[in-house]
């Protein structure tokens, strides 16, 4: 709760600041030879702001970082939550400052960009986990990805199915817009739709206090949100650790990336570099995500 | 621009107000038993983003008189509709009346599902005054879209190449164009996209060969409007349907909503409400 509601202050703050900043217009206009020279030196599509586009879970990291560079450089950052391809395409195209990803560049992601003159290059900002959680009394000592699978299509409605008590399941989601459900949806779902019957909830407290007040529910939540009103299970027999997050061996577990046109400078290269700050990591790590060292 | 910050201002107080709101969770239980609501102290709606942002847009208003919070999941029409049919939302947020089968679904869980028409959302192609072009069919505009034609001379203008403009993910706008002219065609990897109808409408007046959409509460002279299979965007084409790019939002509930959850649903009929959605580019269905 308290976390949920500093990230609502800080939007606010955010916004309150961004409404003072573009009352500036005119007073800005005034000052465009400042703002271009800081364009022309920060190598920034748009004078001044960063625009970020690709997929929401790093857009996420994007956004959390944004109130710091508004304070710092009055740099507003714009995301667009697409997807990992749209957002590669539009840093080869030249539309966004970054391409936030879950994935590396492909080879012919890589070719065309060559042809257009862009050197696409790698910035990794956190390790992103997802953890599934059940009622502390539920029985059930672990899941495989494809069990997930089965449970969140709807092909297994009954804990009996996988070993449990004869008890419907209830099935939890997080809602569209969120990162935890793009990982979820991209590593365990694939192709197969979610079952119409799954109940969406808005963060992870909500999660957390819905699994602990029904026994038969199962859902997921991001590593940093943990307690022990919920069991957590392991995936795959892999339990979830700082350590097997970052060998990879968990499985509901993938890299951030930031990319950008050529080896960043100035406000650019500090903003792909927060996530190696104490700052940039303190955030990382309130918000559930894990910094990566570099 | 003053609309959108007046908007984030909303926004910023509607969470002050909800964490202060959250503190007392017991009145609450009582209410929700009164207003039917599926969570204590909530209206959650479910579906389309396009119908959703009207929900989102009259949130503080219910916040404010009633202590409810308005929570919103951008899913799709078909989502929203199983969310109310399986009782896990109040509203079903669509873009189209039920279908059949979800009727039927619908009936078999003993859920009446209510239309309720709250508003119509029209976008308009917008391209720059000094523009030869007067109209497009949606044919031309999905094949300028999807990069199948990339000059403005495939269309019967200039030799100019052609510059897209795309609204945001999670936009109204944007789901409205990608249902109506998109369908299942992808969107060309070259499109720009920009963050709000200012944006757009501003970018437009600056780059003599792009194209974008807008709202139809955003036009102004800066940005000339094109006819769509020859038909002009005006409240009467678009409330008689005959405006292509234009269609109904609606919010479902289980029944005829009562309480609070009525006076949501209907809120689009009243001043505060009609002034709101059109403030925000709708079209008032009324």
């Amino acid at each position: 709760m308290k976390r949920t509601i500093s990230i609502v202050k800080k939007v606010f703050k955010s916004a309150a600041f961004f409404s003072l900043l573009s009352t500036g217009t005119v007073a800005a206009h005034g000052a465009d030879a400042v703002l271009t020279a800081r364009t022309l030196q920060t190598g920034l599509i748009a004078d001044n702001k960063i625009i970020v586009d690709g997929s929401p879970s790093t857009g996420l990291i994007a956004n959390i970082f944004a109130l710091e560079f508004l304070k710092t450089d009055g740099i507003v950052v714009k995301v667009n939550e697409s997807d990992s391809e749209r957002g590669i395409y539009s840093l080869i195209y030249k539309n966004c400052d970054i391409a936030s990803t879950t994935r590396p560049i492909h080879a012919h992601e890589l070719a065309e960009a060559k042809r257009e003159g862009v050197k696409p290059v790698q910035h990794i900002v956190a390790h992103d986990a997802i953890i599934m959680v059940v009622h502390p009394a539920n029985s059930l000592s672990g899941l495989t990805l494809d069990q997930i699978r089965n449970i969140y299509a709807g092909t297994y409605t009954n804990w009996s199915q996988l070993g449990g008590p004869n008890r419907p399941i209830v099935l939890l989601q997080r809602e569209n817009a969120s990162g935890t459900q793009e990982t979820f949806r991209d590593i365990v779902m694939g192709k197969s739709p979610i079952s119409m019957r799954a109940i969406t909830l808005f963060n992870n407290r909500e999660i957390i206090g819905r699994i602990a007040s029904t026994p038969n529910a199962i859902g997921m939540i991001g590593r940093g949100w943990i307690d022990n009103s919920v069991k957590t299970l392991p995936v795959n027999g892999v339990d979830h650790s700082p350590k097997t997050i970052k060998d990879e061996s968990y499985p509901l577990h993938r890299l951030l990336y930031m990319y950008t046109n050529g080896h960043p400078t100035g406000v650019l290269k500090r903003f792909v570099d927060y996530s190696l700050t104490p700052e940039g990591q303190r955030s990382l790590s309130e918000n559930g995500f894990i910094a990566e060292n570099r | 621009m003053t609309r959108t910050i007046s908007f984030i201002k909303r926004i910023g107080i509607g969470a002050a107000l909800f964490s202060i709101f959250t503190a007392g969770g017991v009145d609450a239980r009582n209410k929700a038993i009164t207003s039917g609501l599926v969570s204590d102290n909530k209206i959650i709606a479910d579906g389309a983003s396009s119908a959703g942002l009207i929900a989102n847009l009259f949130a503080l208003d219910f916040l404010k008189s009633d202590g409810i919070v308005v929570r919103v999941n951008e899913s799709d029409s078909e989502r929203g509709l199983y969310g109310l049919i399986y009782k896990n939302c109040d509203v079903a947020t669509t873009t189209r009346l039920l279908h059949d089968q979800e009727l039927a679904e619908a009936r078999s869980q003993g859920v009446n599902p209510v239309p309720h028409t709250v508003a119509l959302g029209a976008i308009v192609m917008v391209v720059h005054p000094g523009n030869s072009i007067k109209e497009l069919s949606i044919d031309q505009i999905r094949k300028i879209y999807s990069g199948a034609y990339t000059n403005w001379k495939e269309v019967g203008g200039k030799d100019h190449p052609i510059v897209l403009l795309q609204r945001e993910q999670g936009s109204g706008t944007e789901e409205t164009f990608g249902d109506i002219v998109m369908g299942k065609t992808p969107l060309s990897m070259k499109v720009i996209t920009l963050f709000n109808n200012r944006e757009i409408r501003s970018r437009i007046n600056e780059t003599p060969n792009a194209i974008g959409y807008i709202g139809h509460g955003w036009i102004d002279s800066s940005v000339r409007p094109l006819l769509v299979n020859g038909i002009d965007h005006t409240p009467v084409t678009i409330k008689d349907g005959s405006y292509p790019l234009s269609r109904p939002l609606y919010m479902y509930t289980n029944g005829k909503p009562f309480g609070v959850l009525q006076r949501f649903v209907e809120y689009s009929k009243t001043y505060e409400g009609q002034r709101a959605v059109i403030e925000n580019g709708y079209v008032s269905a009324d």
